[in-house]
Parts: C-alpha cells; structure tokens; sequence
C-alpha cells in the first residue's frame, strides 16, 4: 500500500476487503459515506466492583423526574446534573454472587447456565457493539482494568469484556502500557516491520501444525479445550491482518503527555480516563470498557479498609466513612472525565461528549445486594433521555439499559441477553 | 483391611441412599445392580447422575406461606409455584427455587401484611433449601467423571521450565491462571487465550535467553564479596549526629530570637490570633506568611535557613535516636540496625556484569541484645528500595527472615543462599523486620521516643554481609545435555534440526513431535540466521516455539467418549508426577514408563513413596493446601500494624510455611503421619520465628523441625496455627463467623451454602458497646440470618482466645464509639466466653474442649473432606457425585491405616479412576 495514502483511503479500502453478510456491508457503506460528515458513535462502561453507599448515592425513588434532589455521592457531578440519568429498579435476574461486581455486570448470564459446567458467561454489550464498530479503528475495542491483585469485587475475568463464547477479553492493566500501545510510535522501519509480521505469521503457522496434529484421538471434551488454543491463534491472525492494514498508518499523535510509571489509585484511575478519551477522540476505537481499582483507590484517597470491609460499611463506623470517600472519589473523577468529553471538539465541531454513550456502575449495590445495582448513564451519543432519576420496575433487566444504549448508539441487535425489550422512558 | 493393590477389585455396596450434609440424595436408576458387577468402571463414567431432592415435608411451608398467591390461579407476579418438582432435574426448576430462596432471604416474601412463618420454622427451611440448592449447583454442574485435558498452570509451567532448562522463572514473569473457583488443576477452567500464548512465547523466550547467561556462567570464576557497614553507615551515622547538632544549635539560636519577638508587648495575642492546634513545628509552617505582623521577628536567613517553612520541614526529629546510636557499644566493629529511619538497612550490590546469573551464598555475622524482645530478632532480606532507602524500604516483600542467635560480643554467622535470575536485581539488603513503615513510626517509634528519650530500643547488631558465588550449577539440564551432544556438528541447518527435534521430544514429555512441525522451525530458524547471522541468536525463537506450542503447555491424553480408556504407561507417569511434584515425570519415571512396567501396582507404589519424600513433594503440598483451606485468603488483608505488629510480610510467609510443614511432615513421617493429627496433635512444626510469635522459647534457626507442647497447650493441629486464625479476621479483630464457616467447611465437612445474595444487614448493634459475642446474638433474630449462623457462630465463639494474629488471649476488648464517632477499642478487657454448642450437637466449656470434640468426633468428616479435595486435585475435576465411591473406597482403605495421610494418595493413585481416561 502506498505510504501517500490518507487514512481515510485506508479506511475505504479496508471497508472494501472485508467479506461482511450482505445487510451489514450495507449498514457499513451507509456509515462510511456518512463518516466524512458525522463523527462516529463510541461506548464506554466504566465498572466499580464493589457497589456505593446505598444511603448517600441514590436519588430518593419517590424524587422521580428531571427535577430529583442530587444526593450527597452524586453531589460532585452536580454541574453536569442536565447531562445524566440514574436508572433505578434493574438487576441482572440471574446475578447471585454477591462478590462478583463486574462479572456479568455488562452480560447478564447465568453462572449456572452450561449444564456440566460450573460457571459459564455470553458475550459482554461492549463487545456486541466492538463486532459491528470494531473494523474501522486499530484497535476493535480496548479493556482496560487495574493491577491483577486488585480486583476483588469484580469477580472471574480478566476484564468486563467476555467474547461471544463467553471467554474472558483481556486487558492493558496500567496508564503506561495504555499510553504505549496507543501512542508509543514504531520506529522500526516500514520494511522490517513486514518482515516481523510475517514471522509472527509462520511462527503460528507452525504451532497451527502442531494443534493439528495432537487434535488426533482426544476426546470431545478435550477438543474443546484445544480449539481455545486455535481460537486464540486465528484471534491473534486477525489482529495481525489488521496490524497490516494499519501498518502504513502512523499511530495517532498522543493529545496528552506521556503518564508517570507508578500511579495509583485515584490518580490512575484520573489517567486512564485521560487516556479513554485520548483513545477515542484519535479514533483508535470505538468500543472502551474500564474495570477499575478499589483497594488501590482506597489506599490513595487514605481511607482506611480494603475494598471488600469496605463494602460491608456500618453506618457510623469507619468503613462508612471510607465508602463515602470512596463514592465522592469517583463522582469527582466521573464530572472530570464527563468536563474533558465536554470540552474535546470533533471534526465537524461538536463535541465529543455528543457522540459518546457511557454507563458507569456496578453489578453489585452494596454491601451484598445486587438488587438495584447503581447505573448512571450519560453521553449524548445514543440519543437517551438525560438529567433524570428514571426509577424503572422493580426487577427490570438491567440487559434493557444495555439494548437501549446499544441501539441508540446504532448497533444492529434485536436482544441482549436476557433482555426483554428497550426502556422507552430512557429514549429521548 | 483391603488388599492395597486392588481397590477397583472390591465390591463398594452402594447405598441407596447418599446421605449427604443431610439431605436425601436419591440416584435416578437402580444403582446396585447395575454397578455391582462393574464397580471399576463406577469410577469413571457410568455412574447414573443423581437427581436433588428437597425433602417433601417442606411442602406444608408453601402451602402455608407461599400458595394463597402463588397458586395454579392466582399466579400472583406470574410466579406459580404449584405442581414445581421437590425432585430439581434442570436448571429451569433450579431457577424457580433459587428465586424462591431469594425471596425469602431478601425478606422481600411473604409480603408483610400476609402471614409470616415463626423464625424456627423459617430457619429450618431457609436451612435445608440453601444447602439443596448448593447440591443441585453440583449435580447439575457435574461433568460426569469426565477429566478435561489440562493446561499447564502457573506452578506446572514454572516447575517444567526449570526441569528442561534449569532456568527457574519469578512468579511476577508468570500469567496467572484466573480464578474460577476451581482447583488450579481442573482443566476445564484452565482457559487459553490469545494473550496468554503471546505471554508464553515472550515468557519462553526469556527463559530460553536466561538459559544462555546461565551456559555462560558456568566458566564464571566465583567471588566473594563483603560489606563492613562499620566503614559505611556508621560514618555517615556520626556525620548525621554532628550535622543534627550543628542544625541544633542554630535552631536554638533563631528559637530564642523568636521567642524575645514573641515577648514583645506589640506582638501580644500574635500566637493565639493564628488559632494553631499542633505545637511548634505547625507555628513555624505557619509563620512566613504572617511575618510582617510580628514586629522585631528573626530573619531565618540569619541562621541559615531559607525561611521558616524549611526551618521547620528539616527539624532533626531524629536526632537522638541518632546519638544514641552513635554512642553505642561494638560500633567500632559493627553496626546496630536501626529502625524506621536512619542506618535502616544494609545494601550489597555488584554491578550486573559482575555477577552473572546463578546460585549465590548469603553469609551475615550479627547478634542480637538480649533484652529485645525475641520477636526483635530477625532479619528480612529483600531487594532495597531506591526511594526511602533510609527507612528501610525493599521493593516487593521479603525474601525471607533470619534468625539472629548470637550476641555483639560472641557473634554467630548466619548463611542462606539466593539466587539471580536474568533481570533480577544484584543488589540485596538486610534490615530488621518490620510491618508498614507509617503505622511502625506512628505507633513504635515516637511513643519509645517519648519513653526513653531516642526511640526503638537497639536489638541487631551486624558485624559484616557478604556474598560468595556463582556457585557450581549442578546437572546439566536436558536442553544443555542436547547442546553439548550437538556440539560438533559443522552443519547448521542440521544441527537446529536435531536441536529442536531432541527438545521438542523432552519439552513434549516424550511424545515425538511431527515432522511438519519440525520443518516449520527450521524454516523459522533458517529466516532468522538471515538476520541475526549467530546461530546461538538464531535458534532461541524456534526454542521458544516449542515452548508456546500445544503439546508442551496440554497434557495430551487421547481417549474416546462414552468409553474409558486405560491411560498408557507414559500418560500415566506424566499424570502421577504432575500430581505429586506439579513437574514433568524424571529419568527413573520415564525408564518404567517406557518398560511398561509403571501401571504394575507394586511399582506404582514405590514410585508414590519415592516421589512423596522428593523435596519436589513441597510443590504438591503447597498446591493442594492452599486450595483445600481457601488459603489466598490469608493474603486478603494487611495487618493493623498498631494491634498486631508482629503480623509482617515475613510472618505472614512463616505462617503459610508452617500448615505446609505440617502437611509435608505427615507426608514424608515414616512413623505417624496421621491425617487427624492437623486436628489435634501435640507436637508444632516450626521455627524460631513462629516460635517467637507463640511465646516458645529455645527453638533456634530458620528450618522448621518438630517440636513437642506442653501439655494443655492451645497449639498443635490446624485450629492453633497462626495462618488459620488469620484468616479467620480482617486483619484487625477476630472474626468468629469466618472461623465457624472454615471450620464447617474444612474440618467438619459441613460447608455452610455461599453468603447469599440481598440478606438485610444487621446494624442495629452496631455502635453499642458490646462484645462480639452480644452483638452476633442478633443473628439469631433473623430466620435469614440463623438458619446459617446458628451453625457457624457458636464454632466460631469456641475460637475467641485467638487473637487476628493467632496469639493467644484471654480476654477482649469491646468497640465502642468516641466522640469524633470512631470505632474505638475500651482500655479494660472482659474475659472471653468460649462456651458453647454445637447446633443439634454437643456442649463445650472452652476452646480445649471444643477441640477435643472436633478431633475425636470428626475424623471421618475431615477424612471425607480431605479426600474430596484430594481426589478435585489429583483428577483435575471438581469432585462430583460420580466420584462418591471412589471417595468412600478411598476412605476406605486409609482408614484401615489409621488415616495416614500417604495411604490416602496410595488409594488415590492405584483407583481405576487415576489409571482412566
């Protein structure tokens, strides 16, 4: 490919290659031509862990409306109050473990849901929404998460990401790695950089060989297990088929500068929403989930406990106090990152916050109760129904918030899991 | 007793009923019959799945509380309970229970103006539909006796990198395995990813680098090399002193100025009108901005400091701590440590090209002042820190704790060995141990401070450190072997080709690869001599291939569904040493796999004998263990530093060690080595630092040995060791409800059902000052709460002597609030009840006695838990009710031993099922 090339040519190409069911190649060309006008849509989930204060986050539900009182944890996002909706009354019905704050959060999956089995997941909303959205960036969607030994309250995963077999996505696990794989430009010459690619391609030609061979005589089971490892080479395969498509395309211009090594806490959780919008206003994705720190961030606001005595706060013992700290810390940094959305132009002038949806919350309440787990939803991306305290039916599938965002965003998906239909009183 | 070479020959009658934690477990089809004839085969694949049944009397409860609504008619909230199976076959039915048991639990049914059930009559039911609903999970969950093919994981992976290459990798290199909740050895939730083989390949390739430094270092010439830190700290030590009385002086100067200032009649009401609350430090923070409304004020510049703020931000704090250091016997020749600021630590370090990777002795010669408390006498060697190195930071933990004996006068030397891997630090560092560095200075060293005068007392004194290496490597590894046998050969292409083909055949467990993949290496190899032109460059990517590819991270055990097969003797060897040592089978292995003459029970049981007494059994100890007791949660929290101290890093290991060293000595015990002796036993496995932390005294050294009790003494067996109460905590205060679920989950094989979901939490006590004991009476209140904890806490009240720290007590502090609205512990004490009864069981007066019920009442039942866990490890599955008669033949024949321990993986290992795939 010529290295004159713009990156929009590119785009075009790349959209031309790929062999796409007849509707969707459609529902892409559409999109592509419309491009040139229109900044594209983006989706980001922001994912707790271990749940809020119950007393001091949410809105009275008998405040209902545009016109509710901003309880104390939500206080800090208060210039922003027009911007956003607390969805009240969802859970995921088959949600049990009280401990699992991130597992399921975006699925909704039974654990129980394989017989034979004893855990199982389906794929995640943000990857719903990668699959359609995905072929146009670099990256098809990001996770991020924290450090490994943090993630107590999220439960099994490696990020809130699952693919479509319900297999954990992984994740970049620090602002560091995320600035580097975003921005880090190669400087390997264009050349050599074909030669690499090329050798990462024999290297998994050759272990293809020997998967192929040992698939001789296992049993039904096992072959499974092993096509987890082809998975995993045909995954890699297509990343490197995209890495050549974008290979002639330097990396975005970094809009910020390169992040200190060791945050922690709520400075890197500051960072990393940095680093979401960086991502997505340079069109690297699309598709951005955050499985964020808590021990991590406890210990840097000072509070005292880890995140899980935390979540088990006593009113009037110290836990409470830390777990307001804690919500008033990520209220803080949630209005931060809402202002930079705000204040970041697209190409066609508006704002990217227009072109953002986003849901920031839990699968847990508090303490252990999954019932009404928190979800904020904001961005004008989807086209929702903002600045309200929607408090649904009780026992709502909290898969109708998703579909609801998904669509709105523009994502061609009938259900969600369990879902049962939109919520008509979060469109706008 | 059964003959030991025969269990799949004898008859295990099955009963009709699986009586299991008390509920009715009935099989689907007529299981004697059928299984009598055929019981080899009962272990694997044939047996019936069992269906759950909820015992019918409940049926009265529905009616009663659930159907005016609920009915075939009403379907109030479209929930129809009527005609819903007692016998739960599919997850559909499970789902309506469950909900069932969440309405109930969330308080949310029956509604409040509709008849409520009295609290008893709840709790049972709350009680036997939890634990249905747990037995169901499993049913419906079980795989049937199917063994998933299992990657390697984080342990098998490491251990079979260092058996071919001699290279053993830092756990931080390592991915970890996820957590599913299944043991680490159960293949199917050992998930592979696209990232995953990324990270073997680059993992694969560091060792295979690493492999190389350690080639070369085999012509290394050793050194030695020795820090006298009598040269070092204790100059720097005496120019602090006289820097800080320099800094003093000049101090007092400006402070007598300032406070003639303060004397002014002009300046009266100056201090009051800042409305300060700290002393003198936070008035001189305060004073540059407010200088000009001081008349006559000093100008700090006068006295040599930039302004007030540095004047009070450098104040020597430490200055006598310092002095008294300084002036200290033995300084001419030696060091004392200091602790949480100043001579902190000692460093020895040697550039990288001076000290290539390999094994390393560590040499120390120190004593300690008696009068220290003996937990003061130990030494944490760890990587320094580059910031705080005053304080005495490491990076990372502590490698490991020493034990300092001797004296300043009579010196012992103390010697351990490290090791240095490819990007491991070269530089290591000593220091007194110690818990976090703030709540150490906070709580220890100022009040000392304000007790003698200086600060910590002085406890280790160094005389010298030093470092002797690289030592001899041992063995060459079986890919130095392939080097060293290919080392003629002129032609490179060929000599990759037999390089790769030898190794692909170890790393593959001696499975021969194909010749297509082999090509494909060279091919690989062949591009990569283009570029790198050094065949030692070229050769490490395909080695590294190796390392990602299928064969070496699966263990491949060909089989055919709905037929077991018989492993053959390979399989068998790589299945039994992945099993007892997490590492690929040996040489001796190998020859009888190969003579096929492994699976020959005799054989087989001589080969579990060798391989138990292996110091490579420790990796199965440790493996098994951590997973039986849920021990990661001994890493969930750091210990208060201000009501534990002596809670560190290193004790945390030490206490880990010693359950490990108590499985191990079973293990290997000629003698005894009887499974009930973790209940209840009256010796310790230990060393002086545990012994130290359990008020023992003359148990010297850091190797763990057995040690006799006194009578009457509270340790001995599992419920005094320091990790289980530990675990039992937050960190801070005891928890009995985590220690009455461990004991029902790991001792009485009674496990409660998993906390469930929207239980209303207790608070309503919460600010009060009262016990635990009072404030967990509230449990009872709720039939939510009691139908579990009526179970748990009074197990949990029999373990209160122990403190979070697993000290022992004997009384308790109540929590009570202060002004500012903390939680506070009261100054007095009040004695600790530890009566009290088991639910639907016996009495006891104390801890003693509770013990003593639990040791000679529930040998079968912690017998029957072991072997569950045993059998989840070994067979890398989750036990399931396919596996009950291997669990009952199992048990069987230990019993007949007495429970030693090695009998259990003797039945484990010779069973059909451990012979099938």
């Amino acid at each position: 490919m010529n290295t004159s090339y713009t990156r929009r040519h590119v785009l075009r190409g790349a959209g031309a290659l790929i062999a796409l069911p007849a509707l969707e190649s459609i529902g892409f060309r559409r999109f592509a031509s419309a491009a040139a006008a229109k900044p594209p849509k983006r989706l980001m989930f922001m994912g707790i862990g271990y749940g809020v204060t119950s007393e001091t986050w949410f809105p009275d539900i008998n405040d209902k409306g545009s016109g509710y009182k901003l309880p104390v944890g939500l206080k800090p996002l208060a210039r922003h109050k027009k911007d956003f909706t607390i969805v009240q009354g969802c859970k995921h019905q088959f949600s049990r473990q009280a401990h699992w704050g991130s597992t399921y959060w975006l699925t909704g999956a039974n654990q129980y849901g394989t017989p034979g089995q004893s855990f199982s997941n389906t794929i995640s909303a943000d990857q719903v929404a990668a699959a359609q959205f995905g072929e146009h960036t670099r990256y098809t969607s990001i996770q991020l998460a924290s450090d490994a030994s943090d993630r107590n309250g999220h439960g099994p995963g490696n990020s809130l990401a699952w693919d479509q077999r319900g297999k954990p996505l992984s994740a970049w696990n620090s602002p560091m790695e995320t600035y580097l794989k975003l921005f880090a430009a190669d400087k390997i010459p264009l050349a050599q950089r074909r030669a690499m690619l090329a050798e990462e391609r024999s290297v998994l030609d050759s272990v293809m060989i020997e998967a192929k061979d040992m698939k001789k005589g296992l049993t039904k089971s096992d072959t499974d297990k092993l096509d987890e490892y082809f998975q995993s080479i045909r995954d890699i395969e297509t990343r490197l088929s995209k890495s050549e498509k974008w290979m002639d395309v330097p990396k975005s211009k970094a809009p910020l500068e390169e992040p200190e090594d060791a945050l922690m806490g709520r400075s890197e959780i500051e960072m990393m929403y940095k680093l979401m919008v960086a991502a997505i206003q340079t069109d690297n994705t699309r598709v951005i989930t955050y499985r964020e720190p808590g021990s991590r961030l406890l210990r840097s606001l000072g509070a005292s406990g880890n995140a899980h005595n935390v979540s088990h706060y006593r009113v009037g013992a110290e836990t409470e106090v830390s777990s307001k700290l804690r919500d008033k810390a990520h209220s803080e940094l949630l209005a931060g990152l809402i202002d930079q959305l705000k204040a970041t132009k697209e190409a066609d002038g508006s704002r990217l916050f227009d072109n953002v949806a986003l849901a920031f919350g839990s699968n847990i309440r508090s303490i252990h109760y999954l019932n009404n787990p928190p979800t904020l939803i904001s961005g004008g991306g989807a086209n929702l129904k903002l600045g309200q305290n929607l408090v649904l039916k009780e026992g709502t599938p909290l898969n109708n918030v998703w579909l609801t965002m998904l669509q709105g965003v523009g994502v061609n998906v009938e259900r969600h899991g369990d879902s049962t239909g939109v919520v008509p009183q979060l469109k706008a | 007793m059964i003959p030991r070479n025969s269990i799949d020959k004898v008859l295990i009658p099955l009963p009709p009923f699986l009586c299991l934690l008390g509920l009715c477990v009935t099989l689907l089809t007529g299981c004697g019959e059928e299984n009598k004839g055929n019981a080899s085969q009962a272990a694997t694949a044939s047996v019936p799945k069992p269906s759950v049944k909820f015992p019918e009397k409940h049926a009265a409860f529905l009616d009663a509380y659930c159907m005016d609504c609920h009915d075939a008619d009403t379907e109030k909230g479209s929930v129809n309970l009527e005609g819903l199976s007692f016998e739960i076959e599919t997850i559909e039915q499970a789902e309506t229970w469950q909900n069932v048991l969440n309405a109930l639990n969330s308080g949310e049914m029956p509604p409040e103006k509709k008849k409520q059930p009295e609290q008893a009559e709840k709790a049972d039911f709350l009680d036997d539909l939890a634990l249905t609903m747990v037995n169901v999970r499993k049913v419906l969950g079980d795989s049937g006796g199917k063994i998933t093919m299992r990657r390697l994981n984080k342990r098998d992976y490491q251990n079979s990198i260092e058996s071919l290459l001699g290279v053993r990798l830092g756990n931080e290199l390592l991915p970890d395995d996820g957590d599913s909740g299944d043991f680490d050895t159960v293949g199917a939730s050992l998930f592979f990813s696209s990232d995953k083989f990324e990270q073997y390949l680059k993992i694969g390739r560091h060792a295979i680098d690493e492999f190389y430094e350690r080639r070369a270092a085999r012509s290394a010439k050793p050194f030695v090399y020795r820090v006298e830190p009598e040269k070092t700290l204790n100059v720097a030590l005496r120019e602090r002193v006289a820097r800080n009385e320099e800094y003093l002086k000049r101090h007092q100067a400006l402070d007598a100025k300032l406070n003639k200032a303060l004397a002014l009649p002009a300046n009266k009401g100056f201090k009051a009108r800042l409305k300060l609350k700290g002393g003198r430090e936070q008035f001189y923070r305060q004073l540059d901005m407010h200088l000009d409304k001081l008349k006559g004020a000093p100008d700090p510049k006068d006295f040599g400091f930039r302004n007030y703020f540095s004047a009070a931000k450098f104040f020597p704090k430490a200055a006598p701590y310092d002095k008294h250091y300084a002036g200290l016997p033995h300084s001419d020749t030696g060091t004392w440590l200091q602790l949480t600021m100043g001579s902190a630590k000692i460093v020895i370090e040697r550039r990288k090209k001076n000290m290539p990777v390999g094994t390393y002795t560590l040499r120390i010669k120190a004593g300690v002042d008696k009068k220290s408390p003996a937990f003061r006498h130990f030494l944490e060697l760890g990587y320094p820190a580059i910031k705080g190195l005053a304080r005495g930071q490491f990076e990372g933990f502590p490698l490991q704790a020493l034990h300092v004996t001797g004296s300043p006068a009579n010196p012992e030397l103390i010697e351990t060995q490290v090791t240095v891997g490819k990007d491991t630090a070269r530089s290591f560092a000593i220091r007194e141990r110690q818990p976090a560095w703030g709540p150490l200075r906070k709580h220890y060293f100022y009040p000392a401070m304000n007790r003698n005068g200086y600060g910590h007392e002085p406890s280790i004194w160094v005389d010298w450190i030093e470092i002797e290496g690289p030592l001899p490597q041992g063995d060459p590894s079986p890919l130095d072997q392939i080097f060293d046998a290919n080392r003629s050969d002129r032609d490179q292409t060929k000599r990759a080709r037999n390089i790769l083909q030898q190794f692909a055949v170890k790393a593959f467990r001696s499975r021969e690869p194909s010749p297509e993949f082999i090509d494909s290496l060279v091919a690989v190899f062949k591009n990569r001599l283009v570029i790198d032109k050094q065949f030692d460059v070229a050769i490490r990517k395909p080695l590294s291939m190796i390392l990602a590819s299928p064969r070496f991270l699966f263990m491949k055990e060909s089989g055919q569904d709905g037929a077991p097969r018989a492993l053959d003797d390979l399989e068998l060897a790589v299945r039994l040493s992945y099993f007892l040592w997490s590492s690929p089978p040996d040489a001796q292995l190998l020859a009888l796999a190969e003579k096929k003459q492994l699976r020959d029970p005799d054989n087989l049981r001589k080969q579990v004998d060798r391989l138990i007494q292996d110091p490579k059994a420790h990796h199965f100890v440790s493996g098994l263990a951590h997973q039986w007791l849920d021990m990661k949660r001994l890493d969930f929290f750091q210990f208060d530093a201000k009501e534990h101290r002596e809670f560190d890093e290193s004790m945390r290991s030490a206490a880990r060690e010693e359950v490990y060293q108590s499985i191990l000595h079973l293990l290997q015990s000629k003698d005894q080595g009887q499974l009930q002796h973790l209940l209840k036993s009256d010796y310790v496995i230990i060393n002086g630092f545990l012994a130290a932390h359990y008020g023992m005294e003359g148990v010297a050294g850091d190797h763990y040995r057995k040690v006799s009790l006194p009578k009457n003494s509270p340790r001995g067996g599992f419920l005094g060791m320091a990790a289980i109460n530990a675990m039992g905590s937050d960190g801070r205060q005891s928890s009995p409800v985590e220690r009455g679920a461990w004991v029902l989950r790991h001792l009485l094989h009674s496990p409660p059902p998993p906390a469930p979901a929207n239980v209303p939490q207790l608070s309503r006590l919460d600010d009060k000052p009262l016990t635990k004991r009072q404030k967990l009476a509230a449990h009872m209140e709720e039939a939510q709460c009691s139908s579990c904890h009526r179970k748990i806490d009074p197990i949990g009240f029999g373990l209160e002597n122990f403190t979070a720290a697993g000290k022992w007590r004997s009384k308790e502090h109540r929590f009570t609030k202060n002004r500012k609205g903390q939680m506070v512990a009261s100054k007095r004490g009040v004695p600790i009840d530890a009566s009290g009864k088991f639910h639907d069981g016996p009495a006891f007066a104390d801890f003693f006695e509770l013990r003593e019920l639990i040791a000679t009442k529930h040998q079968e039942d912690f017998a029957r838990g072991f072997t569950e866990a045993l059998i989840e490890y070994g067979l890398s599955r989750p036990f399931g009710f396919t596996d009950e008669d291997l669990a009952l033949g199992i048990l069987s024949s230990a019993k007949d031993e007495n429970y030693a321990l090695r009998e259990f993986i003797h039945a484990l290992v010779q069973s059909e099922a451990f012979k099938t795939k």
